[in-house]
Parts: C-alpha cells; sequence; structure tokens
C-alpha cells in the first residue's frame, strides 16, 4: 500500500548505493528517490568493472581467445564457452562428436545447478536464513569437485574445445554423479522445508518485486526470471543444440503459489523446479553417452577460421546468452560480440523497484540472480 | 523465397538485399543506412513478420565500414532473422551518427548504450542508459576500432 506524503509526515529524499556496497549485488550504483521508506522513482548506473573481455577476444587468436571467454561469467564458465565453440564450429563447418556434445551437455546442467544453488545461497542470506546458506554451499562444493574430477578445475575450467572437449570421460565420474544427484535431491527436500514452507521466508519474497508478462517481454527479459513471469522462453526447446532435443525435460513456469505469478517467490520456485529439472536430465544423460570420439579435430595455436561469421545461442543459467563471431581467415577473431542474459535484465530493476520499500531492496534485488561480471564484461 | 521475404524485397527494392545468414539457413536482410528504421519498423509492424523482439544488436568493423546487425525474434510467428546495415568508419576519430531503433524495440538501448561508446557511434534520438563506459577512454579513443592502439599501460583510471 502507499500512503500520501500528508501521512506519511515526510519529504522525498534522494539516496545512493554503490558502486560498492553489501546491499548490491555486484558493483553498480543505484539512485532511489524515496519519500518515507517508500522508493518513488530508481535509476541504475553500470560499467565500473568494465573488462574489455571483448577486445581482448580480437588481440588473441581463436585457441586462446577461450582463456578470456571464461571469464566473462566466472560463475558458469563452461555457458560462454560452449556458444563461443558452437559459433566457431558452425563457420568451420565441424560436426561435434555425439559422445563430445553428451559431454558438454551434462557439464553444463552440472553449471546449471551450481549456479542455481548458489542463488539460493546469496537469497538465503539476502532473507536472513545464513544457516541454510552454509548448508547450500556443501553440495555447491560437491558441484565444483565433479568439475576438479572432469576438466581438472573448479573454476575457469577452459574445457571445451572447437570440434568437442579436452578430454573424455574421467573414470569414476558417472558414478558420482549418480550419488551427488541423488544426494541434492534429498537436500533439496531439506531446503524446501526450511525455506519454502518457512512463513518468514515466504512473507519476505511473496508479492515482492512483481514482473508482469508484458513488462518482462517488452523488456525482452529471459531465463527463469522471465519464466517466473510466465514467459515460457528457453533455447534448450526453442532451438536445442548438443543434444538437448534428445532428453525429455519440462521448462517450470512462474505459478503464483503463494502470491502472485511472476513475483521474488516464483522466481525462487522457478529455480528450485529446475534444479529437479537438471538432476533428472543429468542422470539420464550419464546413462546415454554414446561410444565414439570427444574430439573431433585437433587444434594447435596457428587454427584459422575461415572468412566468415555465426551467431549462436545457448540457455545459461540467468537466460539467453548469445555470442556472434567474424572471422576474416585469419589466426584473430574479427569480433567477438555477446548478449549477456544479466545486461538485458538489469534494465528491470528502476522499473521493480519503483512502489518498493526500502527494506525489500536486497531481496528484490537478490531475487533477479544479476551477474555484474555479465554486464561488465 | 517465401512470400513473405518477396514481399520485403517489394517494398525495399532497391535498397534490400537478401542473403543467408553464415552458413546458417537463417535470413539476414540487408538494408541501406538511409531505409534502415523504415526497414525495422516495416518488420516490426508488418503481418507477416511481427518480429517484436531484439534479440541482440552487434556492430563490427570491416572494410572502412561499421556493420551493424539486428538479431530479431518473432513470438508470433516463431522465427528469428537479421536485419542488417552498414555505415562509413570516421576518419580522424570522428562520431558516427546513426538513428536509434529504441523507438521501436525499447529493449535497444541496453546495446546501443554498451557499444555505442566502444565503437564511438551516436545513436541520435536514443535513450542513453547511464553508464561510465564512455568516461573510461580519452576523448576521440574507441577501443573496439581496429584502429585503437593496444598497449600495456594501464588507464588512468588504475590505480
Amino acid at each position: 500500500m502507499i500512503y500520501s506524503r500528508e501521512r506519511l509526515h515526510s519529504q522525498n529524499t534522494h539516496l545512493s548505493w554503490g558502486p560498492s556496497d553489501p546491499l548490491l549485488p555486484g558493483v553498480f550504483k543505484l539512485f532511489a528517490e524515496t519519500e518515507g521508506d517508500l522508493i518513488r522513482s530508481a535509476k541504475i548506473e553500470t560499467g565500473f568493472l568494465h573488462k574489455g573481455l571483448e577486445k581482448c577476444s580480437e588481440k588473441r587468436n581463436w585457441f586462446t581467445s577461450m582463456v578470456s571467454i571464461d571469464r566473462i561469467e566466472p560463475e558458469t564458465p563452461l555457458f560462454t564457452e560452449l556458444a563461443f565453440c558452437i559459433a566457431v564450429e558452425e563457420i568451420c563447418n565441424i560436426q561435434v562428436p555425439r559422445r563430445a556434445q553428451t559431454i558438454r551437455l551434462i557439464l553444463c546442467e552440472l553449471g546449471r545447478v551450481g549456479s542455481h544453488l548458489n542463488f539460493l545461497s546469496r537469497l538465503a542470506i539476502a532473507t536472513g536464513f545464513e544457516t541454510v546458506s552454509h548448508y547450500i554451499f556443501r553440495e555447491r562444493e560437491l558441484i565444483l569437485d565433479l568439475f576438479e574430477l572432469m576438466t581438472g578445475r573448479r573454476f575457469n575450467p577452459n574445457f571445451f574445445r572447437f570440434g568437442g572437449v579436452a578430454a573424455d570421460i574421467t573414470e569414476g565420474f558417472i558414478e558420482r554423479i549418480h550419488e551427488t544427484t541423488r544426494l541434492i535431491e534429498i537436500r533439496l527436500r531439506e531446503y524446501h522445508a526450511l525455506m519454502i514452507e518457512n512463513r518468514a521466508f515466504v512473507d519476505r519474497l511473496a508479492w515482492q518485486g512483481i514482473l508482469s508478462t508484458e513488462l518482462a517481454q517488452f523488456k525482452g527479459l529471459t531465463g527463469p526470471s522471465a519464466r517466473a513471469s510466465g514467459l515460457r522462453y528457453d533455447v534448450r526447446k526453442a532451438e536445442p543444440y548438443s543434444g538437448y532435443e534428445q532428453f525429455d525435460f519440462r521448462v517450470p513456469l512462474g505459478m503464483g503459489s503463494r502470491g502472485t505469478t511472476g513475483d521474488g517467490f516464483d522466481r525462487v520456485m522457478v529455480r528450485l523446479e529446475e534444479i529437479r529439472e537438471s538432476l533428472l536430465l543429468l542422470s539420464h544423460a550419464v546413462d546415454a553417452v554414446p561410444a565414439g570420439d570427444f574430439l573431433a579435430l585437433h587444434t594447435q595455436f596457428e587454427f584459422a577460421v575461415p572468412a566468415g561469421e555465426a551467431y549462436s545461442r545457448v540457455e545459461s543459467p540467468r537466460g539467453m546468452l548469445a555470442c556472434h563471431v567474424v572471422s576474416d581467415g585469419g589466426f584473430h577473431p574479427v569480433r567477438v560480440q555477446w548478449r549477456t542474459p544479466s545486461a538485458s535484465n538489469i534494465e528491470i530493476i528502476p522499473e521493480i523497484l519503483r512502489g518498493a520499500t526500502l527494506q525489500d531492496l536486497p531481496v528484490v534485488l537478490s531475487s533477479f540472480n544479476l551477474s555484474m561480471a555479465e554486464v561488465d564484461r | 523465397m517465401t512470400a513473405r521475404l518477396k514481399k520485403f524485397e517489394s517494398v525495399f527494392n532497391q535498397d534490400s538485399q537478401t542473403k543467408n545468414f553464415g552458413r546458417s539457413e537463417e535470413t539476414m536482410l540487408e538494408v541501406s543506412s538511409a531505409r534502415m528504421i523504415e526497414a525495422a519498423a516495416w518488420l516490426r509492424m508488418e503481418e507477416t513478420f511481427r518480429m517484436d523482439i531484439l534479440e541482440n544488436m552487434s556492430i563490427y568493423e570491416a572494410k572502412g565500414r561499421f556493420f551493424l546487425s539486428y538479431f530479431l525474434r518473432s513470438t508470433s510467428q516463431d522465427t528469428t532473422l537479421v536485419l542488417r546495415t552498414s555505415i562509413p568508419v570516421p576518419q580522424d576519430s570522428g562520431i558516427a551518427n546513426h538513428p536509434s531503433v529504441e523507438g521501436i524495440w525499447p529493449h535497444a538501448g541496453v546495446f546501443e548504450s554498451e557499444q555505442g561508446p566502444l565503437f564511438g557511434v551516436t545513436f541520435e534520438n536514443g535513450n542513453k542508459n547511464p553508464s561510465i563506459i564512455r568516461s573510461l577512454w580519452k576523448k576521440g579513443e574507441y577501443p573496439l576500432r581496429k584502429s585503437y592502439e593496444w598497449t600495456n599501460k594501464g588507464s588512468e583510471h588504475d590505480l
């Protein structure tokens, strides 16, 4: 409810946070005009951590570009690697072996589970459920252990190659995935009891930061935040890649189960359901890894890509990640341009904050799961 | 060629060209910069296209020109296409001007305000999103242009 200024006995106040502030989910500036504790208008300013990674790709050769591409979103680097590989493979007309495609799918779904767990953990801190956040990090560690087992690295794996992946499946990896998916499935029920069935948690998120389907579409939102508002778009279903068409999985949508469709609670529920779907997908995929090669060709430093261009889309944990690659036939890319989901999704923040109260600010911002590394790439 | 693409060519006959985008089967419509806004508005409104989502906008420099690619998607027709135009790269670190498509796709401001300062392209009538990107380089320096001198020296903002 918005009270009149006379009733509140207050005047407009201009507040600003950032660029570095624990209230914010990353490095950006937030300006708000408030009346009492109500936010009348808000605007954001970004660019404080601009890393020039698109330019870095132009200065490196095709092979070593992957190093800077890993840094675009350090939490989920395999999605940027995949988008870049798909685009280059299209220009070079490289057929990726089915075994390599399935390995890529498995690692990406592990990355999705890890990213959504991280989101739940951050949201638990924002809502005052810090104990739960520690429990969730325990499962996130299991995902990182699996990355280490398969790629040799917990972060920035630099594992995908043009035409496949860098190595075949490590011994014991499939068994560990089965164990981990079963364990996370059990722990999800615990989190459900601790958070979703806790009235204090529900009250912090239901009816908060409501995003309508029309506004989500108007602002070009993608990913779980858009699907929570009822926008049924998932690149894995709309334009399947890397063998997703072979597997049956559900795309969860916001149902307004505790508040209304598109509120903060729906954004949590959609991600929780996506974790479950990814776990199911993982358990099917690891049992269906086809025999064959894991790499179509061995690229070297002097690898040249024929003149041409390609555009690839993948569904990252935050939404549609797209990559436009241009080559002039040389050893370096002419252009590697990224469309990252957070750079688009952050535009909704001023609209969403209008009418919110100051105490809801961290919760509303956290519920969108923005990554400033993606925005300032 | 489908009937709807023929319709597009009949309207923008002299100023457009239809191609495949790269190796893909995705359609790319190349339009002269003078009729770019008209073509964008036509694709947004025309019943057989209804390209209601601007998925991405990308600029790259080649052969002395900036190539602007608009990656479009239609939710009603369930199709995608690429709209492309090109403008010459200005001499002597000048600024290039191009009309903004924010009036057609409100979401365009995200891409225009990000890539505009890095290439030195001003999008006329665009609603500038606040970003400090444009203040990170000296006047006349545009890092994504091919003429930009890449050095190992840090910028004046580095500590």
